[in-house]
């Protein structure tokens, strides 16, 4: 399995001395291709700040947060920007898209932002509204599509362009359980097919589509789940 | 009222709450309070009073009289008065290179003269050599007490003060001692009257008037009945409609500001609605709102407007070249705009007010944009508003009912007020249209254009308050520059722009040493034909030294007439006020290839060549023969010889003087027996227009000779330029402000977009081409709408002026360029990059 | 309780035997259900004894070939059923509560670290339900999906209170380290 993302005693803080706050601790971990990776852990546990190190878009501390093969700390930030439209996509929980410009049109941004053309970010959109399955909705600006159907564009944003790593942030958090289900779903599909993702998340249930979950507790990782063997559905009838 | 204060408290919450924005609201509404404020102490200020005014002119006395001996002067006058002798000339000043016009006034500055000029420095003159002069005169003569100047052929005088006029500190004024007065004809001179204490000025002047004619008998005016038909004496229509621009104006801005915090607090308003807030509840704290935020912005917009005026104060007689009182300062100038300012925030609030109470709750709630009205609809209310406003300037222009003439510029303006109010309710339209050419546009100003368009309910007050400003400019440019063309049109220069002549005695040493200096590219020693000899007949002429401009010689005339003389229309040009005279041309000479390169006349070379006389004419004429005529007086006899050539007229621009009005090949010269003499001049030529600078400099090589000077054709001064830079800046200043303060406004919502761009690999800066897109289209939109609906007012009052209508470039030019370009500009500069990814960790809904 | 209405309520679909009966019972339960013949023939008896079902008397005397249908006292009774919510019984038994109440008696337990390998259990679990869950065909498999459901929100909810127990007994911890430490910076982890 190739290593798409790896922090290898990554650790952030902020501040220095009397208010050094550490969000952080050393952190070592490794996420493959087609893996699908869940983060647990309280409010305050360091889950958001360890999806930006990866996102490329804050920088460790202490230690190295390889990403794709670039080692995030040390590109300058029109390289971490560029890295951000090519490598990673990012989803977040809300206000993930922008207003003025219809779903289509969002999800041709980091196309357009790497200079492509505007009819080939176009249609590179269209492919990835169509791998979510709202092909039909491209010309719908986001206050006229349901949080799903947001979710779901912000999705095909942070894959478009043949993106392999997404990171998404609470991107059910707003949703009922079945609209979270099919966003579930998608970011599965993406790493069946090989991608790689990093969910950060409070809810048990989607976590459990991961294929790994880890737990971090107060900055630190403390624990790591894999699925069970062979679970019993039922054990007895009363 | 529990409920209200309740609600006052939500409405006050909200305020501190979003303080940065609260902090925008105010300051959209406090700026055009502090312009009022600001502007109306300046104008007061800076406005000379009538006794100001009447002081320039009378100083101390009480009646003034012109042209009546003293003794007809007395027996009009009751015994005990003062009287004392004054009088006005001009004069040349005597200065190295240059000869400055300057006014010449015998008054006795410590008698009835005091108070028409301000003895600020020595004393008063006193005898025939000493002289008190402005600082203006001191400047050009280099000279400070003590010192000695030169007037025209007058012997030496010695500076003794140094006066002031406080309305024109520019002006140049040399003050003589009225009794010693070297010039002024006694019966012509002009007499300061101070009457006895308790006499009747205007009884007095009653008894000059001829009972049965009802004639003045001698020319004897007091304050009163001198005064002309008082010059903007009433100013209540004036400030009327300024003031309900200003109110209108706020108001948009304001309406702009309390759409985007309802916006903001349209959950929250949902949420009340959802507990039980009546719809009128609701309206009740946007109104409390609004009040509360107009209150500090009327405070705000005093403190600013009396900080502005103040700020200004010392700069404003150097400004103004007028010695200016304290700032003036009264109630109205300041409960006026505050009153306004409140008032505004209250109409502006009607709107969002009732948007409230009409949303429906679940909209409300689910926190989506409510949407906006349709465009096309307020398209045809902005179209049908023009179209009335048309109308009205039309009346007021054309209407020519007496009844009438009080309003007609009132009732232009009012249409100017109502076109500015259509323009901009054009706006919406206008956004939507360019939403849909968004498409083809970059990311950054796709979704400026975007964003904009989207909230046009906020930004057309924008647009239309910038455009009315605007608008407002090139109302007051296209008065000007209609005003500066109808003078000019009057105004030929005797030179091109870039020419100067060297007069004078050395002029040729001087003139070809100018030539070679870096700039100049050239010059010729002009000439002039004569019909003979001048050493034969009349004795000095070619007149070395005099520095007069000799046409003819002794007692034969050389006169070129243009009989043949047609427009370019066909129409044969004839001169006097009855059309009676042939036009003609007094001073020719023989071509060199200097001289057709001075004359910019180089096109007749081929025409000189084929034996034709070229005339040079300022305007476009045609001629096709000329007569040279040669008049010969002996006695009382006069005898003309007269001799028709073909002859060909180029256009020049210039009246003819320095540079000769026609060109006679040398053959036809020589058959008429014509001489060339030295008409004691040189005109030198630049490779750019002449400036002061370039007379200057060339006054200082002139003056290094004996009676040799420059001079050259600037042009007719224009004392409005200043005045409407001024103007345009400020209005750029205004304009700028406000589309500033609206994008901030926008800014503050887009807090999660700059987040999901930063995510989404932008580089930081993107969102300083967002802003400055946003800036472009606004003021774009805001420019080329204040294009017509500044013209339309200033057209249709010049017309009912009947007066030449001009279009302001320069205005234009600030509207559709300047101002996007300026916003722009300072929109890129102001505006920050995305901050950094750790400053959005506390981003959450709602914020 | 359920095996002997799930009966019923295949029986009133239609006469069966108590073969037939045990695969249908397991597929209707999304084959997550097994339960052995003698539970059926067990069942069944008890029902006929109480006057629910009959039997159709065709083969009397092998047990594996006889025939039942339902009675309309049966269907009354199974109406009732379907009709009245199930109320579970009030206060919780099972082993994971009295564990971690117990725990948190003790003093000398880490409770927080026993929570933890809990919370991992759980989330384990879920996570094979949920990787059944996404290969089900959300057509076909409606019955095992809703199966599925049940027990993932079971589950969900045990990991919610092992959560809600960290949470408390995190607060009575901060709560007794007088003065609390500085918060972190960020508002979420």
């Amino acid at each position: 399995m190739t290593t798409l993302v790896e922090l290898d005693g990554a650790a952030r803080w902020f501040g220095a001395g009397h208010t050094q706050v550490t969000a952080l601790h050393p952190t070592s971990l490794t996420v493959g291709a087609g893996e699908l990776l869940a983060v647990m852990g309280p409010s305050g546990s360091g889950k958001t700040t360890l999806l930006s190190l990866v996102g490329g878009l804050d920088k460790p501390s202490a230690g190295r947060v390889v990403v794709d093969g670039q080692d995030v700390g040390s590109l300058k930030p029109r390289e971490l920007a560029i890295l951000r439209r090519r490598t990673v996509g990012y989803v977040f929980q809300d206000l993930n898209l922008l207003a003025g410009l219809t779903a289509r049109e969002n999800v041709a941004i980091p196309l357009e932002l790497d200079g492509r053309s505007i009819g080939e970010a176009r249609a590179a959109a269209n492919a990835a509204l169509e791998s979510v399955g709202l092909a039909s909705l491209g010309d719908r600006f986001p206050d006229d599509l349901s949080g799903g159907e947001q979710q779901r564009v912000a999705i095909a944003r942070a894959l478009v362009g043949g993106r392999r790593i997404l990171l998404a942030d609470e991107p059910t958090g707003a949703l009922d359980s079945m609209t979270g289900e099919s966003v579930m779903r998608l970011l599965r599909a993406h790493c069946d097919n090989g991608g790689t993702a990093i969910l950060v998340t409070h809810d048990a249930a989607h976590a459990a589509w991961a294929d790994r979950v880890v737990f971090l507790r107060d900055g630190r990782l403390v624990d790591e789940a894999h699925p069970a063997p062979n679970p019993e559905l039922a054990t007895t009838a009363p | 009222m529990a409920v209200f204060r309740a609600l006052g408290r939500v409405a006050w919450r909200d305020i501190t709450r979003h303080r940065g924005r609260s902090v925008l609201v105010v300051l959209l509404i406090a700026l055009p309070v502090a312009a009022m404020v600001a502007g109306i102490a300046l104008l007061r200020t800076t406005e000379p009073s009538q006794e100001r005014r009447d002081a320039e002119q009378f100083g101390s006395a009480d009646l003034i009289a012109q042209g009546v001996s003293r003794a007809d002067l007395n027996t009009y006058l009751p015994s005990g008065t003062t009287v004392e002798a004054t009088f006005f000339s001009d004069g040349q000043l005597l200065v190295d290179g240059s000869r400055p016009s300057v006014s010449v006034r015998g008054i006795d500055l410590d008698g009835l003269g005091h108070g028409a000029l301000t003895l600020v420095d020595g004393r008063a003159p006193k005898g025939p050599n000493e002289v008190a002069i402005t600082r203006e005169v001191a400047r050009l003569a280099k000279v400070s007490i003590g010192g000695t100047l030169t007037i025209d052929e007058r012997p030496p005088a010695t500076v003794v003060g140094v006066v002031e006029n406080g309305l024109n500190l520019s002006d140049r004024v040399v003050v003589e001692d009225p009794l010693a007065a070297q010039s002024g004809d006694p019966g012509s001179s002009t007499w300061l009257i101070r009457l006895p204490a308790g006499s009747d000025a205007d009884a007095v002047i009653a008894q000059t008037y001829d009972a049965t004619t009802g004639q003045q008998k001698i020319s004897l005016y007091s304050r009163t009945s001198g005064r002309l038909a008082s010059v903007g004496g009433d100013m209540s229509p004036a400030i009327l409609v300024l003031g309900t621009l200003a109110l209108v104006e706020a108001a948009l801005v304001a309406s702009a500001a309390f759409a985007v915090s309802i916006r903001r607090r349209q959950r929250e308003l949902g949420l009340l609605a959802a507990n039980g807030a009546t719809p009128r509840q609701l309206a009740a704290t946007v109104f409390e709102g609004a009040a509360i935020l107009g209150l500090i912005a009327c405070v705000v917009g005093l403190l600013g407007g009396l900080g502005i005026s103040f700020g200004i104060s010392p700069f404003l007689d150097e400004l103004t070249q007028r010695r200016n009182p304290a700032i003036m300062i009264d109630a109205l100038g300041l409960v006026g705009p505050a009153s306004i300012g409140f008032l505004a925030a209250l109409i502006a609030s009607i709107a969002p007010a009732r948007t409230v109470a009409r949303v429906p709750v679940l909209l409300s709630l689910s926190g989506r944009r409510p949407p906006d009205a349709p465009a096309h609809r307020t398209l045809r209310v902005g179209l049908a508003v023009v179209a009335v406003s048309v109308a009205l300037a039309l009346v007021g222009a054309n209407v020519r009912i007496e009844a009438l003439n009080g309003f007609r510029e009132l009732l232009v303006m009012a249409g100017a007020v109502l076109g500015t109010l259509g323009f901009g309710a054009c706006a919406p339209w206008l956004l939507e249209r360019l939403e849909g050419l968004a498409v083809r546009l970059p990311l950054a100003s796709r979704i400026a254009f975007r964003d904009t368009a989207r909230a046009r309910s906020r930004n057309s007050p924008i647009v239309t308050a910038v455009l009315a400003s605007v608008a407002a400019t090139i109302t007051i440019g296209a008065f000007t520059v209609s005003r500066n063309a109808e003078n000019a049109g009057e105004w030929q220069p005797y030179l091109h722009a870039d020419e100067l002549v060297v007069r004078g005695a050395a002029s040729g040493v001087v003139g070809r040493e100018l030539a070679t200096q870096p700039g100049a590219i050239g010059g010729v020693a002009t000439s002039y034909l004569v019909a003979s000899a001048p050493a034969e007949n009349v004795p000095g002429i070619g007149g070395a030294g005099e520095g007069v401009q000799v046409i003819g010689s002794g007692d034969r005339q050389l006169t070129i007439e243009l009989p043949g003389a047609t427009d370019p229309g066909g129409k044969a040009i004839r001169w006097g006020d009855d059309g009676q005279y042939v036009p003609t041309v007094d001073n020719s000479s023989v071509p060199t290839p200097e001289l057709l390169a001075a004359a910019h006349a180089d096109g007749a070379k081929a025409s000189l060549d084929a034996g034709r006389i070229v005339i040079l004419w300022p305007d476009a004429i045609k001629v096709d023969t000329v007569d040279v005529t040669i008049t010969t007086y002996s006695g009382a006899e006069e005898s003309v010889d007269r001799a028709t050539y073909p002859a060909t007229a180029i256009t020049t621009g210039i009246t003819s003087g320095v540079l000769p009005g026609a060109l006679i090949p040398q053959p036809i010269a020589d058959e008429l027996g014509l001489q060339s003499l030295d008409a004691q001049q040189f005109v030198v030529r630049y490779d750019h227009p002449v400036t002061q600078v370039d007379i200057d400099a060339a006054a200082v090589v002139a003056g290094r000779k004996l009676d040799t000077y420059v001079d050259a054709s600037l042009g007719p001064q224009r004392p409005d330029e200043s005045f409407r830079l001024a103007i345009v800046g400020l209005a750029l200043l205004f304009a700028v402000s406000v589309t500033g303060v609206a994008i901030a406004l926008g800014e503050a919502e887009s807090r999660p977009e700059q987040r999901s761009l930063l995510a989404l690999g932008a580089e930081p800066r993107l969102r300083r081409r967002i802003v400055a897109s946003r800036a472009a289209v606004l003021a774009l939109l805001a420019g080329l709408l204040a294009v017509p609906a500044g013209l339309l007012p200033a057209w249709s009052l010049l017309a009912s002026l009947k007066q030449p209508f001009a279009v302001p470039t320069l205005e234009i030019l600030a509207a559709v360029a300047l101002l996007p370009a300026v916003a722009v500009i300072g929109a890129w500069l102001l505006s920050r990059p995305i901050p950094d990814w750790n400053a959005f960790r506390t981003v959450r809904p709602g914020e | 309780m359920s095996v002997r209405y799930g009966l019923l309520a295949l029986l009133d679909e239609a006469p069966s035997h108590g073969y037939n009966l045990k695969t249908a019972f397991e597929r209707r339960t999304g084959g997550s259900w097994a339960i052995n013949i003698g539970q059926v023939y067990t069942t069944i008896q008890r029902l006929e004894r109480d006057g629910l079902v009959e039997s159709l008397g065709s083969s009397a005397g092998d047990d594996e070939r006889r025939e039942y249908r339902i009675t309309p006292a049966g269907r009354a009774q199974l109406a009732t059923w379907f009709e009245n919510p199930v109320v579970a019984e009030a206060p919780a038994r099972d082993e994971l509560t009295i564990k971690v109440l117990l725990a948190v008696a003790a003093g000398d337990v880490d409770v927080t670290a026993l929570l933890q390998r809990q919370r991992r259990a759980s989330i384990e679990q879920l996570q094979a339900y949920t990787r059944r869950k996404a290969k089900a065909d959300p057509k076909r498999d409606v019955a095992f999906l809703i199966l599925l459901d049940a027990l993932i929100f079971r589950t969900e909810a045990e990991i919610r209170w092992l959560d809600a127990c960290d949470a408390r007994i995190r607060s009575l911890a901060s709560a007794a380290a007088a003065p609390p430490t500085a918060g972190s910076k960020e508002t979420d982890g």
